[in-house]
């Protein structure tokens, strides 16, 4: 009958809209996992683990949804950068622009010291133009760092938006020298350009920069860090980092992590965050198709039942979401159960939370071990590197996880570098190593000997 | 050109002109230090407009702020995420009455900024406006407010420089505030200023800098490039809180020059020269004319000297043959020797005149000799009186003659027959008859003296040395009529004097009495040089 007929269609409808909607929902979020590193804890005693929540960036439909990039690249055009590294890093230069499209906007800014606004901040319409101009740069002076980025980060914030990827792209060789230059004030401005919504990408170059002012800098947007030994490597890091900068899926996140009765935070590896009574609270700039960025939440749990199951945490994340240009929520929550047997709890091991809990901890030694070399307390640093090597070995063995044997490796070479005339090298090989682990920068540049 | 030319030529040029050079040198650098005070003035408002930017920009900062705060002061945000999301601000702070810190407490995780600010808190005298200060502070950053609301900034130093609090005063007498982002302020500040592109325009040659309390370039702009250590030109001080930061221009030495200042020295240049070329014109025109007319004189001279000597010489023949005559004719007709004898006497006149003026010219050319040669001056003068004697004696005047140098000396016997000569032309001429003339000659060490006086008319106080003037005639009726070329006294005083010694006027009461010394070197002297 008439009216039949219609149900069915509506039903047909209902159903079909039903199945879609999923898909549509789920078709361009970011995929959140909350884990615990010891789903399964020891009965009747106190102890702590690790909450992990995992943020995955998803993949974009298509080229053309990706969000618009509002960048500025700043150039160091010092004397020391004269000869080949000029000509390279005009020649990486060009190949990013290259990469871009109309609806995105990009600005040049050179500086020795004085500044020189080469390119203001304008549509990426005339390549060629935008090539040429590139090509006019010529190396001067001094460093003015500093008043580079400042510059930079004004041509960036003419088309500030939250729909668009915003960031400065920094390339230096050499010190800073003119202007507030210490790794200090270069993170606070970090810090600032970070609330406004702006990411720093800092590209050091040859072995004259100052690597802690490179990372602090970068470090509070969470932009990425390079140590680029070579110029022949530019081409490569350029392309790299636009590879990130053209596929960013979500800014602005926020992770809160409510603990549950009981649970106690203790404190944040590796990120900044805030830890008031119960709420965790962190915020992450950023986050990349198929990369995932994670906070580490170190917890004390309650002696509890064998048998029990605690609520550990309820995890809420907002984002911007730059392919529906929306706010978009997620929450999800983790419990632990409680058993007598410790094979049980030792089979339970999450390996994907507690390696990367084993590293941040040998991460935060590591960078002790260098505070200590840069003081000159050479045994203190020494022991340090050792007994983090003895750590790594032993949580590898136990969690059977090949890449903590390899970090292994990398802290006998560290610390075998000590004394050795490497150690400039040496050291900012183990600061970018430091910061990318710390910020989960996982489009890495081309190894170094 | 002769020296005494080329001396009042180069005063004549050198004086104006080191007076026009002078005064173009004091106005060229009285423009300078105007056309400096200029410049300097222009940039000076350079810097003042630059300062206002900032101190907008300030202000801009300040409201930014002071919402921020009244969101927290209506409760709509808690004290730790106020000014989360603005940029400039590091850390939200909130004292009590008496200035120590309720936020943030130790242990919070904000530590190391209690840290760094442990000196500021606890003190009362800080965060205050001063009295009258809220009235003036209704204008800034366009709040209304009254006189108990008052705000400011707290300045200190640590570890780098000049750290900023912002603040605000609340009801209870406590006070809220942020660490202003230091790094982020001088950011904001690199915004409003200028960036450099290096066109290399020559007008660009400036360098502009932001100095912080400590000396140290915050920020540099402009395509020069000064040396360690110079000064800037222009200087002036930013706007509270920034006060002790500074704004500075660099400019190279001659940073002036290229204003047009270098033409007006090239004018100055130009007109300097071309005064001198003037100058320079005038005086060698002056120069030739006067030369001219000494150049014709100089003609006149050598004319008359080449007229001379053409006529000596015919003359020498003519005496010499009348000589001869005289000697052959003496003893055949008494008739014919008297003529012989007045033909003799006149060609011995003409010869004498003749003398003269060679003498006068080669004097005026500077070409007049003295020849020595060995003789007696006694026969000299006998010679030459004989010349004289039959004149005389026609004239009715007596010859005394006391001749007392009868030795061999070297002299110039033509010059001292020329002397006596003119001076005994001279007693001829003047002398009335029965007059009396006397001839006296001796030695005096060195020098011979002929004495010539006579007792004629005399000379008169007033003429006794304008008579060895050439060409000076004594007028009186006594000599009207008397020929002669006035050039007489003048040329044997030159000789006289030439030969080392002097022809004078001695005084007398009668007549003239002429003294001529001529200075010899005795045979034997000789013979030894």
């Amino acid at each position: 009958m008439k009216s039949n007929n219609r149900m069915k269609t509506l039903g047909g409808l209902v159903a079909l809209l039903m199945t879609l909607a999923p898909l549509a929902a789920n078709a361009a979020q970011v995929q959140l996992e909350v884990a615990l590193g010891n789903p399964v804890l020891l009965a009747n005693e106190k102890q702590t683990t690790f909450v992990k929540v995992g943020l995955t960036g998803f993949a974009m439909q298509s080229n053309e949804d990706r969000p618009p990039v509002n960048v500025a690249i700043v150039l160091d055009r010092s004397g020391s950068m004269s000869g080949d590294k000029i000509e390279r890093a005009k020649e990486a230069a060009k190949m990013a622009v290259d990469r871009l499209s109309p609806k995105d906007i990009v600005s040049i800014v050179t500086y020795d010291h004085t500044v020189n606004v080469l390119l203001p901040a304008t549509k990426v319409t005339d390549k060629g133009y935008i090539k040429n101009e590139i090509s006019k740069i010529q190396p001067g002076g001094n460093t003015a760092l500093f008043a580079g980025v400042s510059k930079g980060a004004g041509e960036v914030r003419k088309f500030l938006e939250d729909n668009r990827v915003n960031r400065v792209i920094l390339l230096s060789d050499g010190l800073a020298n003119v202007g507030p230059s210490s790794p200090g004030e270069l993170a606070n401005l970090g810090e600032s350009l970070a609330k406004e919504g702006m990411a720093v990408t800092t590209i050091g170059l040859g072995l004259g920069f100052n690597e802690d002012l490179m990372t602090q800098l970068a470090f509070k947007s969470e932009g990425n860090h390079y140590f680029v030994a070579e110029e022949a490597e530019l081409a490569k890091v350029f392309n790299t980092e636009f590879g990130d900068v053209l596929s960013v899926v979500a800014q602005d996140v926020v992770v809160d992590i409510d603990c549950r009765e009981g649970i106690r935070p203790i404190r944040i590896l590796d990120r900044e965050g805030n830890i008031d009574g119960q709420r965790v609270n962190v915020k992450i700039p950023q986050i990349y198709s198929n990369q995932q960025k994670y906070v580490l939440l170190e917890v004390e749990i309650p002696a509890s039942e064998e048998g029990s199951t605690l609520p550990i945490a309820n995890v809420s994340v907002s984002y911007n979401n730059m392919e529906t240009k929306t706010s978009d929520d997620l929450s999800s929550s983790v419990s632990a159960r409680f058993s007598g047997s410790r094979t049980v709890v030792k089979e339970s091991v999450d390996k994907d939370v507690l390696v990367p809990a084993v590293r941040s901890i040998a991460n935060i030694a590591n960078e002790e071990a260098v505070r200590y070399r840069d003081e000159g307390k050479m045994e203190k640093a020494k022991e340090a590197l050792i007994s983090n090597q003895a750590y790594l070995q032993q949580q590898a063995r136990e969690l059977e996880a090949p890449t903590l044997f390899d970090d292994a490796d990398e802290n006998r070479q560290d610390a075998a570098s000590l004394e050795s005339g490497d150690w400039a090298m040496r050291r900012k090989v183990i600061t970018e190593r430091s910061y990318q682990l710390r910020t989960q920068q996982q489009n890495i540049a081309p190894s170094k000997n | 050109m002769k020296i005494r030319f080329v001396i009042p030529l180069i005063l004549l040029i050198l004086t104006p002109l080191g007076l026009l050079a002078w005064l173009g040198v004091l106005l060229a650098s009285q423009e300078r230090a105007s056309v400096e005070e200029r410049y300097v003035g222009l940039i000076r408002e350079d810097l003042q407009s630059i300062a206002l930017r900032i101190d907008r920009m300030i202000e801009d900062r300040e409201r930014k702020m002071l919402s921020a705060i009244d969101d927290y002061l209506a409760g709509d945000i808690r004290i730790e995420d106020m000014g989360a999301d603005n940029p400039t601000v590091s850390e939200p702070f909130l004292l009590d009455s008496s200035r120590d810190p309720v936020y943030p407490k130790p242990g919070q995780g904000h530590d190391a900024f209690l840290n760094r600010t442990v000196e500021i808190w606890g003190d009362p005298s800080l965060f205050r406006g001063e009295s009258g200060e809220g009235e003036t502070q209704v204008l800034r950053a366009g709040r209304i407010l009254d006189s108990n609301d008052s705000f400011g900034w707290e300045t200190w130093y640590w570890n780098r420089g000049m750290n900023f609090l912002f603040w605000r005063a609340l009801p209870d007498g406590g006070v809220i505030g942020f660490e202003v982002n230091r790094a982020r302020l001088i950011a904001d500040i690199i915004e409003e200023l200028p960036d450099t592109h290096s066109d290399g325009r020559p007008s660009e040659e400036k360098q502009f800098r932001l100095i912080d309390s400590q000396g140290k370039s915050l920020y540099q702009w402009g395509a020069f490039t000064p040396e360690e250590g110079s000064d800037p030109i222009v200087s002036n001080n930013l706007e509270d809180p920034l006060s002790s930061w500074s704004l500075q221009v660099f400019a190279p030495s001659d940073y002036l020059k290229s204003d047009g200042l270098s033409s007006y020295a090239m004018s100055l240049w130009l007109g300097l020269i071309a005064v001198g070329l003037g100058l320079l014109a005038v005086g060698y025109l002056v120069i030739r004319e006067y030369t001219r007319e000494m150049r014709e004189a100089e003609q006149r001279v050598t004319f008359v000297n080449q007229v001379s000597h053409e006529l000596k010489t015919p003359l020498t023949n003519i005496r010499m043959y009348a000589e001869l005559l005289q000697d052959e004719i003496a003893e055949e007709s008494p008739s014919l020797a008297k003529k012989t004898r007045i033909i003799a006497e006149e060609s011995g006149r003409l010869s004498r005149l003749i003398g003269n003026i060679l003498t006068f010219s080669r004097k005026e050319r500077a070409k007049l000799q003295l020849h020595f040669s060995k003789g007696v001056l006694d026969e000299t003068i006998r010679a030459t009186l004989d010349q004289f004697r039959p004149l005389l004696t026609a004239k009715g005047i007596e010859i005394d003659l006391d001749l007392k140098t009868p030795d061999n000396v070297y002299f110039d016997s033509d010059a001292v027959g020329q002397m006596v000569g003119n001076l005994l032309s001279n007693v001829e001429k003047y002398c009335h008859p029965k007059s009396r003339v006397s001839l006296t000659t001796f030695r005096k060490g060195a020098n011979l003296v002929v004495e010539i006086a006579d007792n004629g008319p005399g000379i008169s106080k007033s003429e006794r040395e304008k008579i060895f003037r050439p060409f000076y005639r004594v007028s009186n009726e006594l000599t009207d009529g008397v020929t002669g070329t006035g050039i007489g006294l003048s040329i044997s005083r030159d000789l006289a004097r030439m030969h080392g010694g002097d022809l004078i006027l001695l005084p007398s009461d009668t007549g003239s009495h002429f003294r001529i010394t001529i200075q010899i070197q005795s045979i034997e002297e000789n013979r030894g040089s």
